[in-house]
């Protein structure tokens, strides 16, 4: 800021311009890879997969111009399309706000003054670094219908068996408690959160002769508001692309129940052999993040405060 | 008042305890399974622990599929990986922390915004692209596009470090006329270590984890990484699942080794990106 | 302090920007040299040594089988190297490579292809014809040949494999129950094996499925086991008299009531008699496991699981046998078999038609034909007494074998299997397979869940699959 004064009145000379220029050129150098990155791996491909959408192609073979007919497709004849739909959409919404709800919890309980909080941090933390395709296989063996340990558990206690996985019902539920299992990272940006809840502030409501619902409602959740709007809305981009737990567990089933957006185009695209349907797919869950990102947007002005100074 | 406080500490334990207990479980079940032979993995009710711990398991998984090859390939994607996304997402995240240059609020909105984009809209005609250059099989496209700045969220994550150094490090390596490539080089990237072995770390985990590309790209069981590798013990015929469970826990072991050593490193990356947004 | 250091730090740069530009070349490099890699590498230079690549799937043996067979080819045409592309698995991750080959234009020369995709792929030109070949003493067995509308033959299954019941010889003795028939003459009815089934279901505290203490929640043991996937389905409906097309091919006959009926029989078997595991298609336990770990006493199961069997009965020493399928209203079964076919794009077809008819000559894979895993493919295989004894008079092939699976596949095999006909079974079967997972969790009965989805099968039927049969 205080250079500004000095700046301007030397900009007309050409040395300065030139130093100028020269860091400019200096640092499209730097970020040169990121940007040709963007242009070649993600916005390039984008537009691609927009104009494939329009085509008609079955890989062996020509592709075909067919404007409008995909989307038309999905949205009136496709068997799949609206269950696949169904499925992402249940859970994408169910594993995000329960990963916040449960990952908060967690971080409200480890920010206490507890022993041995960094060993619980461990413990908590592990699961997210399991692969998820050892994940999957093990899971798939808790949930194992007649010997997984799950229905050993429910028997114990005197309930009738789940079919998880193998269950229409019960299919989303037992991905998201899978998911949920696996979540721990976002503890761990909370529990780094709640040390920047302001103490004083804290004291002030035990002094007011407030409770901890009074403090968590008036003092804690409010600062917390930034972290969680900030995992909301990474964690919808991330559930929305679910795809190896499927593909290992369920194969999508059953009765489609967990044929997730990203299952459904690996299986258009390279199952059936229709890449312009799979882009077209590929398309509607790209807006569909985008339609999902804005509300979250959008609503956070109602909810999400800041306090202090912006980055 | 003070006894209420104990209380609560003393539940809060508690909770935490049975928490954890809970959340072990399925790591507890895999190496309980990986030790049984296929009669006990079959008890209903289940055993909690076999009786005699089998650990030919682990003999037999890695010998029934070619592990250690599996193991070479996925270093060999992991090393340029490690390398490429140190080397260009350090010089693109001090290009956007400290140079001024047009554009620039622009373009690191742009790259930043793709950490919201799905990377299902771009998989295809990615993968098409590859398959024109007639690169499919090779391990080129799980490397190459990490060259490219190693992705956004790696690029933000060391911009948000370069920018907690303080400026007047470098304003006083300028008076001495240094250029920003030796500033980059000799001053900052120094400062930032832990920062890179944070990215490091997760790059490391990000390659070791990676299913949906070794998937798409490598044919070949010769090409194959350990995560597509363990796939084939849900054999094309039959499902071992005492060997699948050994075959699984050595796929799970090197991660854990290198979250236990770099635990703090973790913690910070963790805790610096989900607090800078 | 600073300026002492100058000097290096600028030979640092120099180094650093050294490096980092040859990583970008290298980066770029590589991007750039690998499609001229991959030309290289099929056209070989110089004399007339010609290269043909094979791609497969299967497990291990496999793998070792199949390149002692490829050896054995190029011992007799030294003029020809094949390289042997092994990919472990079969199905979509498969078909994907394929296709990813397909787009790339690095297809192998032959290959053991997804069968369910054979047609589709045989109706756009991406196969050779092997019409030609299997004639005379090579014809091939009539149920596995892969026929498009106009008679080409573009594929044939590189064995021919039957549905059988395997089962665990040591329970049905425990039990004093009777051995499943190993003669189709003999065969048990529906109900018979469904009582025999439900004696040899157990609870955790022992009481079969006939006793009134029978616990259906808490099972030690099940009695059957049928895999839900389309082959199962359609030899039962077929078994019933019914089947998923008319005989011709030209219309769903889905809804017929003896297909329906069949669907809820087998449906039944879980949900109300609860003498079968109850999962879905991709749940099962694995033959092998399942007889193995004694969970399973008979189940149903292509003949290829044979070789497993036989190498857990050497190392576990699990002892089996073979019977035939029980039977609704006839006594059926079918075959089934990945196809061998020769790629159209291959740029030496008459030497890749030459290594197709080499390996689907069962006298080539010995290792599959003697060890279990293939059926032979040939009919002269299954009347030559010499060639016959070559196939089954080994320790792999139990004394039952020659009625339970030769005679039986002789006399009791179905029409083909719609993959040998029709193209685009696998987008059907996308269709059908989510409305029977609902029959099997017993949510519909079969009758409900056919007539809500033949609306999407007849569309698809005259969408995707009547056009391609003219």
């Amino acid at each position: 800021m205080t250079a500004l004064p000095a700046d301007k009145p030397t900009k007309r000379f050409f040395p300065t311009y030139s130093l100028r220029r020269r860091e400019a050129i200096a640092g499209y150098f730097f970020v040169a890879p990121g940007i040709l990155g963007f242009l070649i791996w993600v916005f390039g491909p984008m537009v691609a997969t927009l104009l494939l959408s329009f085509t008609d192609w079955p890989i062996i073979g020509q592709a075909k111009w067919v404007g409008l007919d995909n989307y038309v497709r999905l949205f009136t004849v496709d068997p799949f399309f609206y269950k696949s739909l169904r499925a992402t959409l249940y859970f994408a919404f169910g594993s995000v706000f329960l990963r916040i709800v449960y990952t908060f919890l967690v971080a409200m309980l480890l920010n206490q003054d507890v022993r041995g909080k960094a060993f619980f941090r461990t413990v908590y933390y592990l699961p997210s670094i399991v692969p998820v395709v050892a994940s999957s296989m093990i899971w798939m063996w808790l949930y194992h219908p007649d010997f997984g340990l799950f229905n050993a558990i429910l028997k114990g206690m005197g309930l009738p068996p789940s079919r998880w996985i193998h269950g229409t019902q019960s299919v989303i539920p037992s991905i998201i408690l899978m998911d949920l299992w696996a979540a721990s990272s976002t503890i761990l940006i909370f529990l780094a959160g709640l040390q920047g809840v302001p103490r004083q502030l804290l004291e002030a409501v035990e002094i007011d002769g407030g409770n901890w619902w009074n403090k968590l409602t008036a003092v804690t959740l409010p600062h917390m508001t930034p972290f969680i709007f900030f995992n909301m809305v990474l964690g919808f981009v991330s559930a929305f692309q679910i795809f190896t737990q499927s593909f290992i567990m369920t194969n999508g089933g059953p009765n489609d129940g967990s044929l997730f957006f990203v299952l459904l185009i690996y299986r258009e695209a390279f199952g059936n052999n229709r890449m312009g349907l799979a882009c077209a797919i590929a398309w509607i869950l790209f807006l569909l993040i985008a339609l999902v990102t804005f509300l979250v947007f959008k609503t956070s002005r109602s909810w999400v405060f800041y306090y202090g100074d912006e980055e | 008042m003070i006894k209420r406080k104990t209380i609560q500490k003393s539940l809060t334990l508690v909770v935490l305890i049975g928490g954890a207990l809970i959340a072990s479980v399925p790591l507890y079940w895999l190496v309980r399974s990986s030790l049984m032979t296929l009669g006990e993995i079959f008890i209903f009710p289940p055993l909690l622990w076999p009786k005699i711990m089998r650990w030919s398991n682990y003999y037999d998984a890695v010998t029934v599929v070619n592990f250690l090859l599996y193991f070479k390939n996925t270093m060999t994607i992991m090393i340029p990986v490690l390398f490429g996304t140190l080397l260009t997402s350090s010089m693109v995240g001090y290009g956007f922390a400290r140079m001024r240059f047009p554009l620039k609020r622009f373009w690191f909105t742009l790259i930043l915004s793709s950490l919201m984009l799905p990377y299902a809209v771009s998989m295809l005609p990615t993968f098409l692209l590859w398959a024109r250059l007639g690169a499919i099989n090779t391990f080129y496209p799980l490397t190459v596009p990490i060259w490219f700045g190693g992705g956004a969220f790696n690029i933000f994550l060391l911009r948000q470090f370069f920018l907690t150094i303080p400026r007047e490090l470098e304003d006083a390596a300028i008076i001495d006329g240094a250029s920003h490539f030796q500033i980059f080089a000799r001053i900052m990237t120094p400062l930032i270590k832990p920062a890179l072995i944070v990215v490091g770390l997760f790059t490391f985990l990000n390659v070791w984890n990676d299913f949906l590309n070794p998937l798409i790209y490598l044919n070949e069981e010769k090409k194959y990484t350990l995560a597509l590798g363990l796939m084939q013990f849900q054999g094309t015929y039959s499902t071992d699942w005492s060997l699948l469970m050994a075959g699984a826990t050595i796929v799970v072991i090197p991660p854990v080794i290198v979250f236990i050593f770099g635990q703090k490193y973790f913690i910070e990356g963790v805790t610096m990106t989900g607090l800078k947004v | 302090m600073k300026t002492e250091q100058t000097p290096k730090r600028t030979l640092n740069r120099r180094k650093f920007l050294q490096l980092s530009s040859t990583a970008a070349g290298l980066a770029l490099l590589s991007a750039c040299a690998a499609p001229a890699a991959q030309p290289g590498e099929s056209a070989v230079p110089g004399q007339e040594q010609i290269l043909l690549r094979y791609s497969h799937w299967g497990n291990e043996d496999e793998k070792a089988s199949t390149w002692s067979t490829l050896q054995a080819f190029m011992e007799q045409n030294p003029n020809i190297t094949v390289e042997q592309m092994y990919i472990p698995e079969a199905g979509d991750p498969y078909l994907q490579k394929m296709n990813a080959m397909a787009a790339s234009n690095t297809l192998p020369d032959g290959a053991l292809f997804p069968d369910a995709h054979t047609l589709n792929w045989g109706l756009r030109d991406m196969f050779l014809d092997l019409s030609e070949i299997y004639t005379g003493e090579h014809e091939k067995v009539d149920a596995i040949q892969y026929r498009t509308p106009d008679g080409r033959i573009v594929g044939v299954s590189g064995a021919q494999e039957i549905q059988l019941i395997w089962y665990n010889k040591d329970l049905f003795d425990e039990e004093g129950i009777p051995y499943p028939p190993a003669s189709a003459e003999e065969a048990w009815s529906w109900d018979q094996s469904l009582e025999f089934a439900k004696q040899l279901t157990v609870d955790i505290n022992g009481n079969n499925a006939l006793s009134a203490a029978f616990d259906p929640t808490s099972l030690d043991r099940f009695g059957f086991q049928i895999g839900l996937s389309d082959m199962p389905v359609i030899t039962y409906m077929r078994s019933n008299g019914g089947d998923i097309f008319n005989e011709d091919w030209t219309g769903l006959t889905l809804d017929a009531p003896q297909s329906v009926e069949a669907i809820q029989m087998m449906a039944d078997l879980m949900n109300v008699h609860s003498v079968m595991p109850k999962l879905t298609a991709g749940g099962t336990m694995s033959t092998d496991s399942g007889l193995l770990s004694r969970k399973i006493a008979m189940a149903m199961d292509g003949q290829w699981v044979l070789e497993t069997l036989n190498r857990v009965r050497r190392e576990e020493g699990l002892n089996f046998g073979i019977g035939v399928l029980p039977y609704i209203q006839d006594k059926v079964t079918t075959a089934t078999g990945g196809p061998i076919i020769a790629f159209s794009a291959s740029q030496h077809p008459a030497e890749a038609m030459q290594l197709v008819s080499f390996i689907m000559d069962p006298a080539n894979t010995p290792d599959y034909i003697t060890g279990g895993l293939w059926m032979p493919n040939e009919k002269r295989w299954y009347h030559e007494p010499e060639l016959l004894s070559i196939w089954i008079d080994n320790e792999n092939h139990p004394p039952e074998y020659k009625s339970a699976v030769v005679d039986y596949s002789l006399d009791y095999v179905t029409r083909p299997l719609p993959i040998y006909r029709l193209p685009n079974w696998p987008g059907m079967w996308q269709i059908l397979n989510p409305a029977l997972e609902q029959v099997w969790l017993g949510e519909k009965t079969a009758e409900e869940a056919i007539a809500g989805v033949m609306p999407q099968a007849s569309a698809y039927f005259d969408a995707e699959i009547a056009p391609l049969m003219i």
